[in-house]
């Protein structure tokens, strides 16, 4: 193929492209209608790519529960705030797993604390129940891994790190609902597990939505 | 999947409307100049008019629920502790992306490099208009089977590939839009569609 060949193939791929798009120009109609007639070859990889827009034209992206977006914002506060690397863009396979524990850095305002009472400090409002859960699907591929440790023994790190995870966002909704309702603390804090189809898990954070004064 | 939604209340000072874009532009201008300078509040409200596009972006990237959410609060997260470099006369949005389209390919370079295959991350591509689409079982099994191919087939998909189609097929940019962001030749985006939309009817036609 000749150079004059190749540029004038990539010009009728752009035509193509342009026209599928409903971006083509009516120059640019007349033009891709004298390059069809001229091209067979063409003609049949217009056919196809029409009918593969016909389908992907159908699809969109899967709505995610509007509730995401109340406290989005609070989230990414808190994760620039904190500076702590997130698990599920860092965490590789070998990498230390994140302490569920935490300290709520950069928002000194907001203790949470498995205990009922905090030191030096006194309760001076109940809010109530704050929760956040998160469902994780189980993996098939880390089933099976699973599976083999539990013959050979040891550390399963492929649900170790998924549950570790999977703690950092409960705790994360459960701290971003206290916030909406104003609290500053959060004391007698629980993490539950309960499994939803034989594949599935939730793990929820909940605890006492406070009102803390120094003593 | 409307990244310029003004968000409800703030009441600060640049409370503008939003109905003509160049008011638009100004007021995010004036948003990326205050949130540059420290200023927290002006900062959640570009999170609060581009959250829903990142995470639309990373969703077709990275194909997940789960995944999308994080890695686009991360990316936020990222510019937050970054916003001092920001620039008032460029887009927020193209800034950002860059962010999210990085940590994006390395999440699923290293998806890859465990080699693992996220099973649950099945269910993040549908059928627009679903819900006018009739009850014969045939017709839906046949649909839920078309939705797979085109979900399998992407995720097959190289990174650019897949991004391309994204942008074009799902977030419904046109070609200059594309080329803004990526910081290529309109030319260029045609072409990496053309190159994409091949092997993807490629990868169907395996599958069938």
């Amino acid at each position: 193929m000749s150079g004059e060949d190749r540029q004038d193939r990539e010009r009728s791929r752009h035509l193509l492209m342009a026209e599928l798009d409903g971006e083509l120009t009516p120059q640019e109609r007349g033009e891709l209608e004298r390059a069809l007639a001229a091209d067979a070859e063409l003609r049949a990889e217009r056919a196809r790519l029409h009918e593969l827009k016909e389908v992907t034209g159908a699809m969109k992206l899967k709505e995610p529960p509007e509730e995401i977006w109340e406290g989005y914002w609070v989230s990414v506060y808190n994760r620039a705030e904190r500076g702590r690397p997130d698990p599920a863009v860092l965490g590789r396979a070998g990498e230390a797993v994140h302490a569920p524990a935490r300290s709520v850095q950069g928002d000194p305002a907001m203790i949470v604390t498995p205990g009922s009472s905090i030191a030096g400090h006194r309760i001076v409002k109940t809010l109530g129940l704050v929760r956040g859960n998160t469902i994780r699907a189980r993996h098939l591929g880390k089933d099976i891994l699973a599976g083999l440790k539990n013959l050979v023994g040891g550390e399963i790190e492929e649900y170790t790190k998924m549950l570790a995870e999977a703690r950092e966002q409960a705790l994360d909704r459960m701290l971003t609902e206290a916030k909406g309702l104003g609290a500053n603390a959060i004391v007698d804090v629980r993490f539950s597990t309960s499994y939803i189809m034989g594949m599935a898990s939730e793990i929820m954070a909940y605890g006492n939505a406070v009102v803390i004064e120094m003593d | 999947m409307n990244g310029g939604v003004e968000a409800a209340g703030g009441g600060s000072a640049v409370e503008l409307t939003l109905a003509q874009p160049i008011q638009a532009q100004t007021d995010e201008q004036e948003l990326v100049r205050l949130a540059r300078d420290g200023d927290r509040d002006a900062f959640s409200r570009l999170v609060e008019r581009y959250m829903r596009r990142a995470y639309y972006v990373a969703l077709g990237l990275v194909g997940s629920h789960e995944d999308a959410l994080d890695l686009s609060q991360e990316a936020f997260a990222r510019a937050y502790r970054a916003r001092r470099r920001l620039d008032p006369r460029l887009p927020f949005y193209a800034w950002l992306y860059q962010i999210v389209r990085r940590l994006c390919f390395n999440f699923n370079r290293d998806r890859k490099l465990r080699r693992t295959r996220l099973e649950e991350a099945s269910h993040w591509l549908v059928e627009q208009a679903s819900a006018r689409a009739g009850r014969d079982p045939a017709e839906q099994a046949e649909r839920a089977e078309r939705i797979r191919r085109v979900r399998a087939a992407i995720e097959g998909l190289g990174d650019r590939d897949r991004e391309i189609l994204v942008l074009k097929e799902f977030e419904g940019l046109r070609y200059r839009e594309i080329a803004a962001l990526l910081g290529i030749p309109i030319g260029t985006v045609m072409s990496r569609l053309y190159s994409a939309r091949r092997r993807l009817a490629e990868a169907m036609e395996e599958d069938r």
